[in-house]
């Protein structure tokens, strides 16, 4: 039921209430417009009153009487030979119940009665009653035979269609109109569901239009579509901007900060200066997270193997001890990818493993339609308890803030913001020996398929 | 003309404290400083001075930073642009403005006088003879911008619409990088996208079709998720 557009479901709405109405139409009809009904058919009285007119009358009279009276519930014919046309009826039997039903209205003339059925429209109920239908032969005083046929008087139109069925369908047909109708009412609707998954928070927003003769409840609903999305722009904007802001003021503190500092010595003195670095590194975090999360990343096509080993020869060539242990051959290792924001992710990593596990040993592996980045250190490990809430900002492994092992703990949200930015995944997990393994997985790029590969869920 | 004759460098730097410790620091290793703290003050300082190099903030009030590095390419006085946004992009325009280095804030002492060192050092490089080639190869084809012509190895011309060529040279002139249908309308049309348009779709369809005719095994140009396109080969400039 729930998969049944807005659309679909007021039409069935409209047909099921006009087949409804039909249905008590029609059975009003039927049940109220027969005043022929009786329990037997043709009639007993009617035949009583016929026969005696039929025998006082001259031969060319009686047929036309005949002709003139036959109807729908008692056909009469007039024969001279009263077996000819059995062959051809429905089956019948005599009826002894009938027969004397007969006798009653016409005594002492000896009739034959035959009671037979017919087909459904020939013989429909009143009020859930059926007529029994009778053949009666009676013999006229005249040597002829008189054959009434019992009968219903259906309700058909003049082609023989029982009535009510051409007006079953012309409702069909007005339901499907309604129907396609609705549907067009009703797009903007999809359009609107549509342009919202496209909302990209970088570009112009994509106003979408009503058509003009639309109902003014969709006009209302498009036009406050288009202002939310404007506000959410602006809105992201605004943050964005703040941030760069933000970012763009610490960065003149800082640098006077740094100048003048050159002309204090002291033990402090390089302290100082890794903390205005941090800093500044924690702010530029935050702004490119504020960016990925607003989808303003500038993607490339990107050879992680290339990434990784610029990173790892960065540190290497400052004494750090951060190995590339794994590496698939080049050019398949493809991502579509910020460089910058992947850069961020793995030095952030390579930070957190060298902080609290002593080393950094990093691997990419190509797995079917996905990339993984791999970062291990030698450390205690994370307990699975604590894996979860590790991603939130400002939460790390262990309780104290300490300076000496650095940071206020924004780095791994970071690294989430930015992985989620890029549809990847990251996971915590146990690395051989002990340490903790930092899992980032992307979706592989591949040029064959004409799109990025869809990662697995 | 004396054999200690200092150089002299002119800072152009609106914080008054930056410019006053990066002028103190500049004194004490043996240069002659002037300070500007805007274009205006610049120029000013220019029609009395001739200095040996310049040192350029990016955001300065009133004329842009960039566009102040842009008209001192006339000059012939080498620039290191000082850079708040460690954004990448803005480094290498300023690169491509003129600039000759950059530093990025905050910086440490040392690493300014270095580079101002180097930079002098150096001599400011004479403006190229002619303007670098806008010719490109990549997969057995050859682009060739100026005269509007792509060839296939065997030399066979493959014929290509003006929109059709300007998409390809937007995407070749950008290799490996995501381009929005924005970015790539603005290049080609000079406009941003109406809701629903499909100009660029069915652009790029057309150019993947005459494309794959030529190289049937590669898919040059690849559709990103959420609206984007890319050239996925590297390329090469040609002379």
């Amino acid at each position: 039921m729930l998969r049944l557009t807005l659309a679909t479901r007021l039409a069935l709405v409209v047909f099921v209430t006009l087949i409804a109405v039909r249905l008590i139409l029609l059975v009003g009809n039927y049940a109220g417009t027969d005043p022929s009904w009786s329990e037997v058919s043709p009639d007993p009285a009617d035949l009583a009153a016929i026969v005696p007119i039929l025998e006082a009358l001259d031969p060319a009279a009686r047929r036309a009487l005949v002709g003139a009276v036959s109807r729908h519930d008692m056909v009469l014919t007039l024969t001279a030979d009263p077996d000819a046309g059995d062959a051809a009826d429905a089956p019948a039997r005599e009826s002894d119940a009938l027969k004397a039903i007969y006798a009653q209205a016409l005594p002492g003339r000896v009739i034959v009665v035959e009671h037979f059925r017919r087909r459904f429209f020939g013989n429909l109920p009143y009020f859930g009653r059926r007529s029994r239908l009778a053949r009666v032969e009676i013999p006229l005083k005249t040597g002829e035979t008189l054959i009434a046929d019992g009968g219903r008087a259906n309700l058909s139109t003049q082609f023989g269609i029982p009535t009510g069925l051409v007006g079953g369908l012309v409702g069909t047909l007005l339901a499907l109109l309604a129907l396609f109708l609705m549907h067009r009412e009703l797009r903007p609707l999809v359009r609107i569901a549509a342009a919202a998954d496209r909302i990209g928070l970088s570009s112009e927003p994509q106003s979408i239009a009503a058509p003009r003769r639309a109902a003014p409840e969709i006009h209302a609903l498009v036009a406050a579509f288009n202002r939310l999305q404007q506000r959410l722009v602006t809105l992201s904007r605004a943050r964005m901007a703040m941030i760069g802001g933000i970012s763009h003021d610490v960065r003149t503190f800082a640098t006077r900060l740094r100048l003048r500092l050159e002309q204090l010595e002291g033990p402090e003195k390089a302290n100082a200066v890794r903390d205005i670095e941090d800093m500044v590194a924690m702010l530029d975090d935050a702004l490119m997270a504020s960016r990925a999360g607003a989808g303003e990343l500038s993607l490339e096509l990107l050879d992680l193997v290339d990434l990784v080993a610029g990173e790892v020869d960065d540190r290497r060539s400052l004494g750090a001890p951060v190995t590339f242990a794994q590496r698939p051959a080049p050019e398949t290792a493809l991502v579509v990818a910020d460089r910058l924001a992947l850069r961020r992710v793995l030095a952030n990593l390579v930070d957190n493993a060298l902080a609290y596990g002593r080393s950094a040993r990093v691997a990419v592996e190509v797995v079917g339609a996905t990339v993984a980045l791999i970062v291990d250190d030698e450390g205690r490990g994370i307990p699975a308890e604590t894996r979860a809430l590790l991603m939130e900002p400002f939460v790390r492994g262990e309780a104290s803030r300490s300076r000496s092992t650095g940071g206020a703990g924004l780095g791994l949200s970071i690294v989430h913001a930015l992985v989620s930015a890029h549809d990847g995944t990251i996971e915590i997990e146990d690395a051989r020996g002990g340490g903790a393994r930092f899992r980032v997985v992307l979706a592989r790029f591949d040029a064959r398929a004409g799109e990025p590969a869809r990662k697995q869920p | 003309m004396s054999q200690q004759q200092l150089q002299t460098v002119l800072i152009v730097e609106d914080d008054a404290d930056i410019r006053r410790l990066v002028a103190g620091l500049l004194s004490r290793e043996n240069f002659e400083v002037e300070e500007a703290e805007d274009g205006v003050a610049m120029d000013a300082v220019l029609s009395r001075v001739r200095p040996d190099i310049i040192i350029l903030d990016l955001m300065l009030p009133g004329e842009d930073g960039l566009s102040i590095c842009r008209r001192l390419q006339g000059h012939g006085i080498p620039v290191i642009m000082l850079t708040a946004k460690s954004d990448e992009i803005d480094r290498v325009l300023g690169l491509e403005m003129g600039a000759d280095d950059y530093v990025v804030k905050p910086f440490g002492p040392r690493e300014l006088i270095a580079r101002v060192r180097t930079v002098l050092r150096r001599g400011h490089p004479p403006a190229p003879l002619a303007p670098p080639s806008r010719r490109f190869a990549f997969a057995g084809l050859t682009l060739d911008v100026d005269a509007r012509r792509l060839t296939a190895a065997d030399g066979a011309s493959i014929a290509l619409t003006t929109a059709e060529f300007d998409l390809l040279t937007a995407l070749v002139e950008h290799p490996r990088r995501v381009l929005s249908r924005d970015q790539i309308l603005g290049r080609i049309f000079g406009r941003t996208a109406e809701p629903y348009d499909r100009t660029v779709d069915v652009l790029v369809s057309r150019l993947r079709k005459k494309l794959s005719a030529v190289t049937p095994d590669m898919a040059l140009v690849t559709t990103v998720r959420n609206g984007g396109y890319l050239f996925t080969e590297t390329v090469r400039r040609v002379p």
